[in-house]
C-alpha cells in the first residue's frame, strides 16, 4: 500500500483520468447507457478524491501554516470549477447530448491535468514533508473517509 | 517546521498576454504567403535568396518566435512552477521589440539599407534578450528539474546561440562586420534554431502535454532524460568542431547523428499515442500527427543524403528541409496547440472572473468547444494541408507552383488568425455579460 500523501493521491488521480477516458469514450460512441454509467462512477470517484482534500489534507495543511489563502485556497476554487462543469456533463449525459457532454469534458481534463500537476509535483510533497510525522495517521483518515 | 516559501499556484499571467503573441503570429504567416504569391518563384529558389530569407525569417520569428514565446508565458507556471517574473510588463514590451524586429529584418534583407539591418538588430536584440532572462530566473527558479524544465532550460540557451550568431550574420549584411565562414555559420545559425530552439522546445512541452492531455503512458525515463542533452551537446560539438577544428564536411556527420536522434523522437511518441487511454479524435491530433510524420520524413531524407543517394530530380536539400521543418513540422504542432491553449485560456479567465464576480450559476461561460467553431477549425486544417501538399511541388517546380503555395498558405494563417479571433470576440462579449449581470444583481 501506499506510503506517502503523494503515492496515495497520485495513484488516485491516475484512477479518476482511467474513469474520465472510459466515460469520454463511451459518449464519444454514443452509448449512452454505458455512458451514464461510466459517467455516474467517474463522478463519484472524483468527488470522493475531491472531498479527501477539502476535508482532510487541505485543513490539516492550513493549520500548519496558519494559512487560509494560500496555496489551497486556489486548490479550493480550482476544485469549485470543476463541480461547475461536472454539472454541465450531467446534464449532457442526461440528455444525451454529445458535443455538449465533450466540450465540458474537454475543459474539465484541461483543467484537472494542470491542477493535478501543481499538486503531485508542489502540493503533496510539501505536505508530506510538513506532516511528516503524522503520515501514517493521515493515510488512515484519508482511507476511512466514506 | 513549516517551509517559510510558500509556492503561489495561481500564477497564470492575465489573458492579454500570451493573446498578444497568438493573435500577432498568425498574421506574419499571412504576409510571408503574400510576399511568396507577389514573389513567386523567386522566393523559392535558393535559400540565399533575399526574398528567401526575409519570408524565412518572417515566419521563423513572426510566427515561431512569436508563438513560442507566448506558450512560455504560460506554460512555465504549469511546467516549471514558477512564472516569468514580471510578465505583465516584459510581454507586451518583447513583443512589440519582436514584432518591430521581425518587420525589420525582413524590410532589411528586401532592401538591402544597413540602417534597417542595425534597426532589426536592436529590437531583436533588446527583444530576445530581455525575454531569455525572465524566461531563465523562472527556469532555475523552479522546485522540480523535470525532463520538460531540462529540455527548455537548453532549448533557451538554443535560442540565446541562434540569436547572437543571427545578430553576428546581420551585421554581416549590413556591411558593419566580415563575417569569414558565411555559409557555415549561417548552417550553424539555422541548426541551432530549429534543432536547439525549436525542437528542444517542442520535445520539451510534448515530454510534459501528451501524458497531460491526451493521457498517453509518460516517455520512458531514460529518453526523456537523455534526448535534449545528447542533443545539445552533439549540436555543440558539431558547431565548434566545424567553426575551429575539422572541414565541415567531415564535422557535419554529427548532423546527420542528430537526425537519427531526432528521428526517434516520432515512434516514441506514435507508441505513446497508440496507448493513450483516450481514445477521441480531434483536430489538433491531426496537426500534430503531420507534424510528426514531417519530421520523420526530414529525418529519411537526411539518412538518404548521408548514403549518398541524393537524386538530382530531388529539390534543392536544404530548401526542402527548410521548408518541410518550418512548414510541415512546426507550423502543424503549433497550429495545433493553438487550438487548444487559446480557447481553454478564454474559458479559464471567464470562469474564474465569473465566480469571483457573480458566484456559482448566473452566467454561462461557454466550454473550450464551444468557443471555437468546428467547421472553420476544419476548413483551415484543409488549407494548411492543401499547401504543405503544393509547398512540396512548388519546390519541384516553383515556376508553377509557387504563387499557389503562397497563396493557400495566406488564406491558411488568415483563417487560423480569424478561428483565434473568434474566441476572443465571444470572450469579450461573455465578460461583458458577466459584468452585466454582476452590475444588476448589485442594485
Amino acid at each position: 500500500m501506499h506510503s506517502t500523501i503523494a503515492e496515495k493521491m497520485s495513484a488516485d488521480h491516475r484512477h479518476c483520468d482511467d474513469l474520465f477516458a472510459a466515460a469520454e469514450s463511451s459518449v464519444g460512441q454514443g452509448e449512452w447507457g454505458e455512458a451514464r454509467a461510466d459517467f455516474s462512477s467517474f463522478n463519484q470517484v472524483m468527488e470522493h478524491h475531491l472531498r479527501m482534500e477539502e476535508e482532510i489534507l487541505f485543513p490539516e495543511f492550513e493549520a500548519r501554516t496558519g494559512q487560509q489563502g494560500g496555496p489551497t485556497e486556489i486548490m479550493r476554487g480550482e476544485h469549485a470549477q470543476m463541480r461547475d462543469l461536472f454539472l454541465s456533463m450531467s446534464e449532457a449525459v442526461s440528455e444525451s447530448d454529445q458535443s455538449g457532454y465533450l466540450g465540458s469534458s474537454e475543459t474539465l481534463l484541461w483543467i484537472i491535468q494542470q491542477h493535478n500537476s501543481k499538486e503531485e509535483n508542489i502540493l503533496y510533497p510539501m505536505i508530506d514533508n510538513m506532516l511528516s510525522s503524522e503520515v501514517d495517521l493521515l493515510l488512515q483518515k484519508l482511507s476511512q473517509l466514506d | 517546521m513549516a517551509s517559510s516559501v510558500q509556492p503561489s499556484l495561481d500564477q497564470a499571467p492575465p489573458f492579454s498576454i500570451p493573446l498578444l503573441f497568438f493573435l500577432t503570429a498568425p498574421l506574419f504567416g499571412v504576409i510571408a504567403g503574400l510576399l511568396i504569391f507577389f514573389f513567386g518563384p523567386d522566393a523559392l529558389v535558393s535559400r540565399w535568396s533575399e526574398k528567401t530569407l526575409a519570408i524565412t525569417h518572417l515566419l521563423t520569428i513572426g510566427v515561431l518566435g512569436m508563438l513560442m514565446c507566448g506558450a512560455l508565458t504560460q506554460i512555465l507556471p504549469v511546467v516549471a512552477g514558477s512564472p516569468i517574473p514580471g510578465v505583465r510588463w516584459v510581454g507586451p514590451i518583447v513583443h512589440l521589440l519582436l514584432t518591430l524586429g521581425t518587420l525589420l529584418l525582413a524590410g532589411g534583407f528586401l532592401s538591402g539599407y544597413p540602417a534597417v539591418f542595425i534597426g532589426a538588430v536592436a529590437s531583436l536584440g533588446v527583444g530576445f534578450g530581455l525575454f531569455i532572462l525572465v524566461a531563465t530566473m523562472a527556469l532555475y527558479k523552479s522546485w522540480k528539474a523535470s525532463s520538460s524544465v531540462v529540455a527548455i532550460r537548453l532549448a533557451i540557451i538554443g535560442l540565446l546561440v541562434t540569436i547572437v550568431i543571427g545578430i553576428y550574420l546581420a551585421l554581416q549584411f549590413s556591411g558593419i562586420v566580415n563575417v569569414r565562414n558565411l555559409m557555415l555559420l549561417t548552417n550553424i545559425h539555422l541548426a541551432w534554431g530549429f534543432l536547439g530552439w525549436i525542437g528542444l522546445l517542442i520535445a520539451g512541452m510534448a515530454f510534459q502535454v501528451l501524458p497531460m492531455f491526451q493521457m498517453t503512458p509518460e516517455y520512458p525515463g531514460w529518453f526523456s532524460r537523455s534526448f535534449p542533452i545528447v542533443i545539445f551537446i552533439v549540436l555543440s560539438s558539431w558547431s565548434l568542431l566545424a567553426l575551429f577544428w575539422m572541414p565541415s564536411d567531415e564535422a557535419y556527420q554529427l548532423v546527420w547523428l542528430i537526425a537519427c536522434i531526432y528521428g526517434l523522437f516520432v515512434p516514441f511518441s506514435l507508441y505513446l499515442q497508440h496507448h493513450r487511454r483516450r481514445k477521441v479524435n480531434d483536430i489538433s491530433l491531426f496537426f500534430w500527427g503531420v507534424g510528426l510524420a514531417v519530421l520523420f520524413l526530414v529525418c529519411l531524407l537526411y539518412l538518404i543524403r548521408h548514403l549518398g543517394l541524393w537524386s538530382p530530380l530531388l529539390p534543392p536539400f536544404a530548401l526542402l528541409q527548410g521548408g518541410l521543418l518550418i512548414y510541415g513540422f512546426a507550423l502543424s504542432l503549433t497550429n495545433g496547440m493553438l487550438y487548444k491553449i487559446v480557447p481553454f485560456l478564454a474559458w479559464f479567465h471567464l470562469q474564474d472572473r465569473k465566480m469571483k464576480v457573480i458566484g456559482v450559476g448566473g452566467v454561462r461561460v461557454p466550454n473550450m468547444k464551444e468557443l471555437l467553431s468546428e467547421p472553420l477549425v476544419q476548413s483551415q486544417f484543409g488549407f494548411h494541408l492543401a499547401a504543405l501538399l503544393v509547398l512540396g511541388l512548388a519546390l519541384y517546380r516553383p515556376e508553377w507552383f509557387s504563387r499557389p503555395f503562397g497563396l493557400l498558405a495566406a488564406l491558411s494563417s488568415a483563417l487560423l488568425w480569424f478561428n483565434l479571433y473568434r474566441v476572443v470576440y465571444r470572450y469579450r462579449r461573455v465578460n461583458s455579460g458577466i459584468t452585466n449581470f454582476a452590475k444588476e444583481h448589485a442594485r
